[in-house]
This record gives structure tokens, sequence and C-alpha cells, in this order.
């Protein structure tokens, strides 16, 4: 916890520097709808470059409908989105150059080795050979994961995969990385491990947007959103939540703050 | 006693799932239904009002008289009168015919003069399981009608049959299995694993990482469909081969012909897969569509086990919705009765319209936005 206290620093001073016209992420009024369901419900918010953002909600809550429209998975119902300066409606080619994606069922190809996906993925990138080579080792070798080159995914624990699906989603080194619930049925130590990576990734210019419904992780961000049946109730950072509600952890924020919503919404319907 | 009622609970929750799971209901109910309906009525394969031809050189009283029992019988029914026996071949290609018979131009001088004359029934010998009905019915009506010239005082009156199978002469059944074969092992390859392929990717989620990179949705349709257009090629070449030197079901029309329109079903059938495979979300489901919306029709209803002409109307308009119906006359048409480029053009532009719609509508079902 020390090493990701420290990390909160210097991003600090960082975003201050930074100009309003330069966000990563742009969102403006932000909707899916599927028939009548209301998945995302005009949502609103903006990231810095270099920032790592959290997408909290419960299961059921929008936040991966969320992320897919910003990918360029899912059209979109309406309102308006930016990311990576391109326009998500109508230069999603372009903008899917830009980002990386790790789904959240860690879809490498099993019955590929380590350094068998990662140049798959660079070259649909359209990375040299060459590009490739250096690329793959460089990650791996960062990481300490050069040990896993040969290795087919199919034989790795859990935890390994998702580090080489991150691994696998740099390798064009884009300047947004969206995250999917990426350390969801992982222990303690190696969620830990690839914070540090998120961090590391994160320092190096890199956006990195991140769904979970893990309070602690959400410790670990610079700032939150919270989702509650589509709508974005609250965007600041774990601090700043934590004070306004007196509360100690991000958990008891997200309870006060989903049961709140759910109270006052009940009322509004009676 | 404890035992049962634990069995009694397992038994329950079994029921439980078949009821609630529509891919057993299916199985379960829908499939029987349809084979027994199906079945049922296919079953049925008598003849009649089967379209014949006569090829009369006498033009004299008995073969009139003749001709007149066979068209007025409830087997057959008059199609056309031909000049002479070579126009047949082209009626047989052509399918408006399935029998002819032959008068000799002496038929009546013969009968009168010397007891006995020749008459020629010829049948279309690549349809094997009609044929020989056909033949037999043929010999039917010409026995009653010696039977009713030759009463117990008087003989000398016998009308010779001579029969010839044109195009098969042993009636050898391979020459329908092949095409049939054919056509199942590239639904099968083509048609089947294509889907099935797409859909794993779709279950692993491997579909949707794809679709967030820059890479051209197209791209990524294309690039699944060419191992099995190579695989079912090469599965086709085996066959034909295997037909030639094993079978001895010699190609008797252009070769060339053949493998071009093989690729074209080959196509066809890869489409069909693009197509299951957008509208499946699972591999089971791509699995189960492929066997009862595309597979099972084409074992009952493209000819290759009943004569499409024995099947009811509607099912035979249903069978001309299966790319494998029109091939199978194609391929027919080559192996047996030795059809050259021109004569299929018909049959070979549907299966190209075919391959065009069905890629067509994966292509607009194949959005590079998941719904």
């Amino acid at each position: 916890m020390l090493k990701i206290a420290i990390c909160h620093l210097p991003l600090k001073t960082k975003v201050m520097n930074q100009s309003k016209t330069t966000y990563s992420i742009s969102v403006e009024n932000l909707t899916k709808k599927f028939n009548d369901f209301v998945a995302v419900d005009k949502i609103t918010f903006n990231v810095q470059k270099g920032e790592i953002f959290g997408f909290l909600g419960a299961n059921g809550a929008g936040k991966t409908t969320a992320m897919r429209m910003l990918i360029g998975v899912l059209e979109p119902t309406s309102g308006k989105g930016e990311v990576a300066s391109y326009d998500i409606f109508k230069n999603s080619r372009k903008l899917k150059k830009h980002i990386g994606y790790m789904s959240q069922k860690f879809s490498l190809y099993d019955d590929l080795t380590a350094k068998e996906n990662m140049r798959f993925f660079g070259g649909i990138y359209g990375l040299t050979n060459k590009e490739i080579k250096n690329r793959t080792k460089e990650l791996l070798n960062h990481f300490g994961m050069e040990h896993l080159e040969k290795e087919r995914v199919s034989s790795l624990p859990l935890g390994w995969k998702q580090k080489l699906a991150f691994c696998t989603a740099l390798m064009h080194k884009p300047d947004v990385v969206f995250l999917d619930e990426p350390t969801s049925g992982v222990d303690p130590a190696i969620r830990r491990q690839f914070w540090e990576m998120i961090y590391e990734t994160a320092e190096g210019g890199v956006t990195v947007l991140v769904t979970t419904h893990n309070m602690d992780e959400a410790e670990y961000c610079h700032r939150i959103s919270m989702m509650v049946a589509g709508k974005m109730i609250k965007v600041d950072t774990p601090q700043n939540l934590k004070n306004e509600y007196k509360l100690q952890t991000m958990g008891e924020v997200f309870l006060h703050l989903a049961r709140g919503y759910e109270k006052k919404h009940a009322i509004t319907e009676s | 006693m404890k035992n049962f009622k634990i069995f009694k609970g397992l038994v329950r929750k079994e029921f439980l799932h078949i009821l609630r799971d529509w891919r057993s209901l299916t199985m379960l109910l829908g499939i029987p239904v349809v084979l027994v309906l199906l079945f049922g009525s296919v079953m049925t394969m008598e003849i009649k009002d089967a379209n014949i031809a006569i090829v009369d050189h006498a033009k004299d009283h008995d073969s009139k008289e003749l001709i007149n029992l066979i068209s007025t019988s409830e087997f057959f029914k008059l199609a056309k009168y031909l000049d002479t026996s070579d126009e047949i071949d082209e009626e047989f290609k052509k399918g408006s015919i399935r029998m002819a018979f032959v008068f000799d131009k002496d038929f009546g001088y013969k009968l009168h003069h010397e007891g006995h004359a020749q008459i020629q029934l010829i049948a279309d010998g690549s349809k094997i399981l009609t044929s020989p009905s056909l033949i037999s019915y043929g010999k039917i009506i010409i026995n009653q009608h010696i039977a009713s010239k030759n009463p117990p005082s008087k003989a000398g009156y016998y009308i010779i049959p001579t029969v010839r199978m044109m195009y098969n002469k042993n009636l050898n059944g391979r020459y329908m299995t092949v095409p049939g074969i054919m056509s199942t092992v590239i639904l099968l390859v083509g048609a089947l694993m294509t889907s099935l392929s797409i859909t794993k990717e779709k279950e692993l989620g491997t579909l949707e990482l794809l679709l967030s990179t820059p890479i051209n949705r197209f791209l990524i349709m294309f690039a699944k469909i060419v191992p099995y257009l190579i695989t079912s090629f090469i599965s086709a070449l085996s066959i034909i081969w295997a037909a030639k030197y094993v079978f001895e079901v010699p190609v008797s029309g252009s070769m060339g012909l053949l493998l071009l329109n093989t690729v074209l079903y080959i196509l066809t059938a890869l489409a069909l897969g693009l197509l299951i495979s957008t509208f499946a979300n699972s591999q089971l489901t791509a699995m189960m569509i492929t066997m009862t919306l595309l597979m099972l029709p084409t074992e009952v209803l493209s000819g290759m086990t009943f004569p499409t002409d024995s099947l009811p109307v509607v099912l035979q308009w249903l069978g001309k919705l299966l790319p494998a119906t029109w091939f199978n006359i194609i391929s027919k048409g080559i192996l047996l009765q030795g059809a050259k480029s021109g004569s299929l053009w018909f049959e070979t532009s549907i299966l190209v319209l075919m391959v065009m719609v069905f890629y067509l509508w994966s292509v607009v079902r194949f959005k590079p936005r998941l719904q």
C-alpha cells in the first residue's frame, strides 16, 4: 500500500499542469438503450492523460456497457464521446489503433503460446516483425515474464494469464488502455502485482480506465466514478469521497451511495 | 425408501432441465414429429402419371392400339412424341420424360406375319429407384395387351419388350451415392465447421477483442473461411478420385465443369456456415441449427436418398431452397449423363445466386459492433 500511496503524489502535479482541452477521454451524456431498457443513462465525465480512472458499480450497473461503447464495439444510442481525441461515432476505426483492451473473459487464445499471442495482436495493429520481436521481449522482460514466452496460455494459472493479456494490450503502445474487471477471481498477491503494472503504465503517460466492483481496488485509482443502474452518480478522488461522507473505506462509501440512490429512487417512484 | 425419495428428487430435476431448455425440447418433440411427417409423406413411392415419350416408327394400327393403352394407364402420361430415338437422351437430361417406348417401323407387319415383334423400353438409368418400377409397369401393360389379344384358341401375337437403362446399364447404385456423399461432406466441413469456429470465438470472448482492434470485419470473416475452403476442396477431390478408381463410377462429362461447380457449392456451404454463425451465440446452438435446418433437410429433400419427383410438391419446393438439391442435379448430370458446359447453366446460376445472397446476408448481419 505504501508504494501505491506514493504513486498518488506525482500525478496531482501533472494533472494541475494539463490544459482542459487535452482530455484523454471525454464523454458527454452518453446513453445506451436496449429497446426500453436503459443500460447507460447520460453519463458525463472526463479523464486526463496518464490518469487511472476507476469505474465502480455493482454487477449490472452498466460499467461494461459503457466501456464497450468507448472501445467502438457497441454503438451508443445518443450522446458524445472522444477517446484519444477521436470521436467514438465517426472515427472508431482510427480510435481503435490508439487503444488497448483487456476484456473480462481474459481472451488470449488458449492454444497459442504467449509469444504467438503477442505476435498475432502485434500484427493486427500493424507492427513490423522487428517491432513485434523487440516489443515482446521488452514487455515480457520488464514485467518478469520472460520464462512464459513459449508456454501455451492454457497451461498458465489465472494470474499470469491476465498479466500476459495486459502486456498484449500494450503491444502497440496505445494512448488509452481499457481494463474490464481485470482482477476478478485472482488472489491478493497477484492483484497487487497487477496494480503495480498498471501504475508503471500510467506513469509512462498511458491513460487507464478500469472497471471493478472490488472496493479495495477503488482506493488504488486516481479518481473513481460510481455507477448505479446506468447513471453516474459521483465522480471524484477516493479520498475526497471518504472525507465527504466521513467514512473509512471505499466499500462503505459505495454502500452509502448505492443505498442512498435506491432509497431516493424508490421514493420518487411511489 | 430414503433412497427412492432422493431418486425421485433427481428425476424431477431432470424433467425440469428438459422442459426449460429449448434445445432438448426440440430434440425430444420437434424432430421426431418432423421426421415422421417427412418420411411418412415421402415413403409413398408409388408412380402415377410419369411422363413418357413414344417413338413410333410404325404408325400402324397395332402400334396405335398399344400406345393408346399406355397413355390411358394411370402409371403413365404421354408427354410427347419423338421422331427418333436419339432425341431420348436430351429429353432425359432435361428431365421432361422418364421413360420412352420405341416401336420399329415394321411392328404391325411382324406381328401379323411372324407372330412376334419387339418393342424397346428405354428408361433413365440415373433414376435407379423409380426406373425399374417404370419398366415393370410398362411390361405389365404389354402383357395385359398380349393376353387380351391371345384368346385360348388363337395364338401368335407376342410383343417382346427389350429393356435398356440409359447411362447406367447395370443400375449401379453408386452413381447416386457419390454426389450424395459429396454434398454431405462439403456441408459438414464447410457449413458446420465454419459456424462452429466463429461461435467458439464468440463464446470465448476473443471475437469481442478482435472487434476492438482496427482490423476490418471482412478480413476476420474471410480468414475464417479459408482453411475450410481448402479442406473441403481436398475432400471433394478425394471423393471424386475414390469414385473413379474404387467405386468404378467414371465421370462421363466434363471434369473441369464438375470441379468448378464443386468449388461453387463449397462456397455456398461456407456462406451458409457464416450466416448460421450470425444467428447463434454458442457452438451448441450453431450445431443444432446446422444439423436440423441444413443437414437433415438436405438428406431427405435434396434428391440424395429419395428421388425429388416422388416427394409431395410442397416438399419439392422446400428442397429447391437447399443448395445441395441443385448441386446433386449438376453432379449427377455430369457424372452420369455426360453433360458438358452449356447444358447445366440454369442450375449453376442458381448456385451463384445463392452464394451471393448468403454472403450479403451474413455481411449485413456480421456487424462490427456486437449488439
